[in-house]
Formats: C-alpha cells, structure tokens, sequence
C-alpha cells in the first residue's frame, strides 16, 4: 500500500500545480506544426517547465573535477540533482501533527482526482468530444443518453458497458446524470464542446461551486434546457445569478439551496430574464397570495 | 548572485548533520503554536519594527501583500520578511479601490499568461489561503464575462488578438454584429463591427477579500508588517579587491518612520519596489531617477487619477450584462444583482487628465464624457441617475502601462515589481509569484517575464497593449 501511495506521489510531483489548460493549442495547430518550429515564439507554454531540477547539467557527479573533495554519499547522490520540489518540500518543514497529516493525505486524494479528471487529449483524438465524454462519465459510474436513443448508457452490475471504441460521426450525447460522480471542475473540462447537450444534472455533487456553474454556462449556453444543481452546497448567489446566460433553460432545479442568500429574489429575477423557465425546489412564490389575485 | 549563493548554503545544509535539520524542520512545520501567535498579532499597530531582515517589501497591497505570501508559502523560517506599508487603512491604496475584474482578454502574450496563473490560483484561494482558527476565504467571485466592441478599423487588430487568446487557451468567443444582437437585445450595436465576448474565467470578485486574505495568510506563515513610510534609501559602493570586477551599487538600509513618529533604520538582504502609485517617488528616494548615467531613468510609475461612478438604472440590463467595454473606453460593470446598480468609468485621454493631488471626484466628467456614450450604446440608460462616485488612483507606468518586473540594472537588489496600470489586482498572484522567483530563482520562469523587465524603458523599448485597455 505504502509503495502504491508513493508512486502516486511520483506521478504527481512530475506535473505540479502549474499545469497547463490550453488543451486547444494542441489540436488546434494540427497542419501548422511546421510553422511552430520555424516561428521564433518568444512566450513559452508551460509544458516546456516540466523538468525543473537544481542542477542543471545532465549528471552532477561527472561535473566534479577530481581534486574536489567529494562527500561519502557522493556516489549514492541522485544523478540529476535533487528536483527543487524536494527543496521547498524541505525548506517548508514536517508537520506531524494528525490533523496535518490527514490534511497531507486528503491533498494527494485531492490531486490524483483532479489528474484523473482532467482532460485527455489522446481519448478525444481517437473518439472525437462526444464519444469521449461519454466513456469518462460512464467509466466512473455516471450515466449518458446519446441523441434519438431511448435508454441510458450505464454500468451494470458488473461493471460493464456498451460503448463503441472508436470514433463515429453522428454520435451525439444529449443528456447527461453525473449524480452519483464526484465532479471536480477539471471534469468539467473534459466534456468540452458537446454541442447536442440539453439535459444536465450534477445533483449532490459536492464539489460544484461558483467556478464549475462558470463553466457550465459557458460550455453549454446554447442548447442546455434543463440543469438539476440540487444539493450542490458550495453554489453561491454570485453562481445562480450567473446562470442567466443559458438562454434556452427551460427547467432548473434548486433542492435544498435554501441557504443560499436572496435565493427566492435570485429566482424571479432569473425567470424574468429567461421567459420560458420553470424553477422547482423553492418556494419563492407563495401560491396562497396567487389565489387572491 | 542572492539565489545561488542560497541554493549552496542549502545543498551544504543536506549533507550536514541530517538529524538536526530533521529536527528543526519538524518544529518548522510545527509552526502552527507561532501561527496563532502571529494571528493575533494580525492586524496590530505594527509599531514593532525588526533591525534587520532578508527582504524588504516596501508596499502592503495585494502586490505587497502577494510576494510576501509567495515567499513565505515558499521558504517558511528560511527567510525573513518584512512589509512596511504607511497606510493600515489603506485609504488611499489601488487595490481596495478598483473595481477587482479579472480578465484574460489582453494583447500581450505574458498579460495572458499573468491573468491566466492568477485565476488558477483564486479557484483554489480556499484551500491555500485558509488559516486555522479563521473564517474560511470567500472571495464573492461573481463570472460574467467581458465584452469588448472594435470599429471597422481595428477589427484586424481584434482579430490578431482574439488568436492569440486563443492559442493561449483563454476561452473568448468572436461576435459579429448580428450575434451581439441576439445575445444581447439590449444593446445598441450601431456601427459596431466586431465584438470578443469571455465565455469563462472573467467577471469580478472583491479586492479588499484578497488583500485581507493575502495578507492574513503572510502574517500566519511569519511575515511582519510594519506600519510606517520609507524616508530614504542608502546604497554602499562595493569595490572588490582586484581590478578585474567593476564596483557595484547595493541597497543597504532603509529609514522607516513609524506611525509613532519614531525613524528606524532596516538593514536588509533585497528591496522590493511594490509601492504601486507611489513607486516613482520610491525610485527617487533610491537615486533611481535623479543621478549619472543609467540611473537618471527614473521608474516611471505616477499616481494617475482614475473615476468611478455607481449609477442606478431601472431599465438596464442585469443578468446577462457582461462588463462591458466601448471602444471609447467607457466601461460599465452591474454591481450587485439586485438593485440595477452599475459601476461605470472611463480612461480620459492623456491631454484630459484630471490632477492626482487628491481624491475628489469631478462629476461633470460624467456628464460630458459617460454618459453620452453609455446613453447611446445601452438605450436603457438614457434615465440613469448618479447614486455615488468616488475615484481612486492608478500606479499609471507612463512609458507603456504594462508590468515592470525584474531587479535594476544598477541596484542589483532592488526587485521592482509594479506599474500594472490598472490590471494589477487581477494579476496580483501571479506577478507575486514572478517575484518570488526573481529573488529566490534568478528569474520569473513560470512564465518568460524578460520582455517586461526594467531594461526595455532604458532602450526604450515600450511594449504596449494594443486596443485593449
């Protein structure tokens, strides 16, 4: 256990937090590579910062004369030099107190969803958007329906599942349950351009706030007609205000949002901009003052 | 120079007696029994005053306050810093006036890149700036969007600039006028060529949150902050012994005049400028503007005065209302979701600049300049009414408005890390970070900062945004 947990750290410490987003450059100068190289870009993208060590000759222990004096651990010194990660990592000091370890431990969870969550731009090369994010939500126990199929595409009770492995035209996914997920915002990123998407529901997904509602209205502004939000704590009224920019809402979900400050006024203020929507989970208008009028 | 010589003294630390550094990193970590004690000492007088320190930042804004939070969060008891900011209340500072949008929708390759760092780092603000025992941070990000208009003739030069946002990965979407129609209705498109709307990662969030949070943060990891201005600068000529190296010209001590009225003198190891508006004056107090050679270039950063309006209008637009840019440069922002009010201003043009001696407000620059154009691009606000204005200053870089960062050329331990014009708090984390780099690294290499160091004003060399404020 002690060595699985350390080779995800490995895998970790390779990309740090820096890591880049602009997962459009790299299929978007497909026929241009040529140009790239002959062009003198004087900004550089961060993948290029991917190995950042102290030392920056190839191998430290060649670089040393001979009359140098030379510690006992000399020949045991990794051979590039010790990664500036390690250095912060000492300067910051050990914490060993539990709250701090657990913290520690909760971090490493934390990162390894989100690179596991984060786009791909190989499974989008072979399956094209719509296939892609289709095998992400269902690998992970979510549920897709595809455009003019009746029933959803989802793991049995086995773990299993139908979906094509290669990528074909007019595939198209147009609802998606991803409920039982715990969404991050880089899984956000990695339904990306699904055109044909009218039906949406991240109920109880504990990990979509502000940023992830951002996201969504901006993936999705112009086909999604129905967003089930129920539950999902860390929305604030900055991200239900935002919401306004999906024009074709039709149906909005808002269990247990009550919390949420102004959210009966956020409602009538968001059915005013959108004419057609219907909101439900809060009871912003007392029905009994309907009857009167 | 200062970060190699580091750099050794750590490697000769790792082979050292292990155990004792084992020892002291562990009661480093521990830091959580110092943390409560620095936390209550949060917001103090600050009329202690340490002797002497590692780095010295002079400026406790969200630049201050970000490279003091970026070198601690990176070397916790190894470095000493200390932030002397003249103002606890910040009257007067840039930061909690500004209107706090965030954008990425720039010219420039490295102001993309700068917003772009920035915003990953708000998204995550929660867990990075939490301190125990402290509310945790809420930083009332509102997303919304900017939106930005271009006439005929600059369409070419949108276009440029929409390709490189692009290709950078900022997600901007490119409207011709019959799509700003749909979107908008409200909107009179008029003889609008061409519009770039953000679809993510741009509208605004609260300065004053970040500061707080900045700040509050660097206290717990150990910064100080003093309360006081810097009087004076003194450098020492270095001569080495033998004639092959030239002298050099190195900051020693600062004079520091505590709010008490006492001056106390600071030794330290590095200076950073970060004193926004007030950074040209700062430059002087240094000789960097008044002397020889290469240091009659003074850092060309001045307070420039900057208006803001809050206008209430019935009818405007609300839920969809981007902030919105005229290619004017009039600019108006919805303030909060309800009540219709709406944060506009405009940047004069440089034979219109208003006096910066003080803060008052002129109103009939709203009347004569904002509000024909808002009253013709949004119909809505032909029956707006004036509820507030208040204006605020600029750190205004007059060579080309844009970051200067990186160490002078002749002080060669002065970091300078101001001049944003504008969008500083927007790219406050990130150019904390440059700095943090600078000092401990060398050089800023999260992103290739060279273009925007100080020796581009002394060959005069200006890289200015083009067509995007």
């Amino acid at each position: 256990m002690m060595l699985h947990l350390l080779k995800q750290v490995q895998i970790i410490q390779k990309t740090g937090w820096l890591v880049s987003r602009n997962f459009g450059t790299s299929l978007m100068v497909k026929g241009s590579t040529d140009d790239n190289n002959n062009k003198k870009t004087w900004y550089y993208r961060m993948e290029d910062n991917s190995k950042k060590y102290w030392r920056l000759q190839s191998d430290c222990r060649e670089g040393v004369p001979e009359s140098e004096w030379q510690g006992m651990l000399h020949h045991l010194s990794p051979k590039h030099g010790i990664s500036l990660s390690v250095v912060h990592a000492l300067q910051k000091g050990i914490d060993l107190r539990p709250s701090a370890i657990a913290g520690w431990y909760g971090n490493i969870k934390r990162k390894i969803s989100v690179m596991d969550q984060s786009f791909k731009a190989k499974r989008v090369a072979a399956l094209g958007y719509d296939l892609a994010a289709a095998h992400f939500l269902v690998h992970r126990e979510g549920k897709v329906r595809f455009k003019d199929a009746q029933e959803w595409t989802q793991q049995d009770e086995n773990g299993e599942y139908e979906l094509t492995g290669h990528y074909s035209p007019n595939v198209f996914v147009e609802a998606i349950d991803a409920s039982g997920i715990d969404l991050l915002y880089e899984g956000l990123e990695s339904m990306c351009y699904l055109n044909h998407l009218k039906w949406l529901s991240v109920a109880s997904c504990p990990n979509i706030d502000d940023w992830c509602i951002d996201r969504i209205c901006c993936q999705y502004s112009n086909t999604l007609e129905y967003l089930d939000i129920s539950n999902c704590v860390k929305v604030t009224e900055y991200g239900i205000a935002a919401l306004g920019r999906l024009r074709k809402l039709k149906h909005l979900y808002l269990n247990g949002l009550d919390d949420v400050t102004n959210i009966k006024l956020l409602c009538l203020l968001l059915e005013d901009i959108l004419p057609d929507l219907h909101i439900e989970g809060i009871q912003y208008m007392d029905p009994k003052l309907l009857h009167h009028v | 120079m200062y970060g190699p010589v580091r750099h050794l003294r750590q490697c000769l630390l790792l082979h050292k007696s292990w155990k004792i550094n084992l020892w002291n990193s562990i009661q480093a970590g521990c830091g959580w029994r110092k943390s409560l004690q620095y936390t209550s000492r949060c917001f103090s007088d600050g009329n202690e005053c340490p002797e002497s320190c590692d780095v010295l930042v002079v400026g406790g804004g969200a630049i201050g306050s970000s490279i003091a939070y970026h070198l601690k969060e990176r070397a916790r008891g190894d470095l000493s810093v200390v932030v002397i900011e003249r103002d606890t209340t910040y009257k007067q500072a840039s930061t909690v006036l500004s209107l706090g949008n965030i954008r990425q929708q720039f010219s420039v390759a490295e102001n993309i890149q700068l917003s772009m760092n920035s915003m990953k780092f708000l998204k995550e603000v929660h867990q990075r700036l939490a301190v125990e025992g402290f509310d945790p941070p809420d930083l009332q990000f509102t997303p919304r969007g900017y939106l930005f208009l271009a006439l005929e003739d600059y369409v070419e030069q949108m276009r440029e600039n929409f390709r490189l946002q692009m290709e950078l990965g900022a997600e901007v979407e490119w409207l011709w006028p019959r799509e700003l129609e749909l979107k908008f209705p409200w909107l009179q498109v008029g003889n609008v060529a061409a519009a770039v709307l953000g679809t993510n990662n741009e509208g605004w969030f609260d300065p004053w949150s970040l500061l707080t949070l900045l700040r509050r943060k660097a206290v717990s990891l150990g910064a100080v902050y003093v309360s006081g201005a810097v009087t004076g600068l003194h450098h020492q000529v270095l001569t080495p012994a033998d004639h092959l190296h030239n002298p050099h010209t190195t900051l020693t001590t600062a004079i520091v005049r505590l709010q008490s009225g006492e001056m106390k003198e600071v030794r330290f190891s590095t200076v950073v400028v970060a004193a926004g508006a007030w950074s040209g004056a700062l430059g002087r107090l240094a000789g960097v503007g008044n002397g020889p050679g290469t240091l009659s270039t003074p850092i060309p950063v001045e307070p420039r005065k900057r208006y803001v309006y809050c206008v209430h209008a019935p009818d405007g637009p609300w839920d969809d209302c981007p902030i919105f840019n005229d290619y004017t440069g009039v600019h108006f922002r919805p303030e909060r979701s309800s009540n219709k009010l709406y944060l506009c201003g405009m940047s004069p043009p440089e034979c219109a600049e208003p006096p910066a001696d003080d803060l008052e407000v002129d109103h009939q620059f709203f009347y004569t300049n904002i509000w024909p154009v808002l009253a013709q691009r949004v119909p809505a606000f032909e029956n707006l009414k004036v509820h507030s204005a208040y204006a605020g200053y600029y750190d205004y870089n007059t060579f080309d408005q844009n970051l200067i960062i990186g160490f002078h050329p002749v002080f060669t331990n002065m970091c300078i890390a101001t001049g944003l014009s504008g969008h500083g708090i927007q790219q406050s984390i990130a150019v904390g970070c440059a700095a943090m780099e600078c000092i401990l690294d060398g050089r800023p290499h999260s992103i290739n900062l060279e273009r925007f160091s100080f020796d581009r004003i002394l060959a005069n060399k200006p890289l200015k945004e083009k067509m995007v404020m």
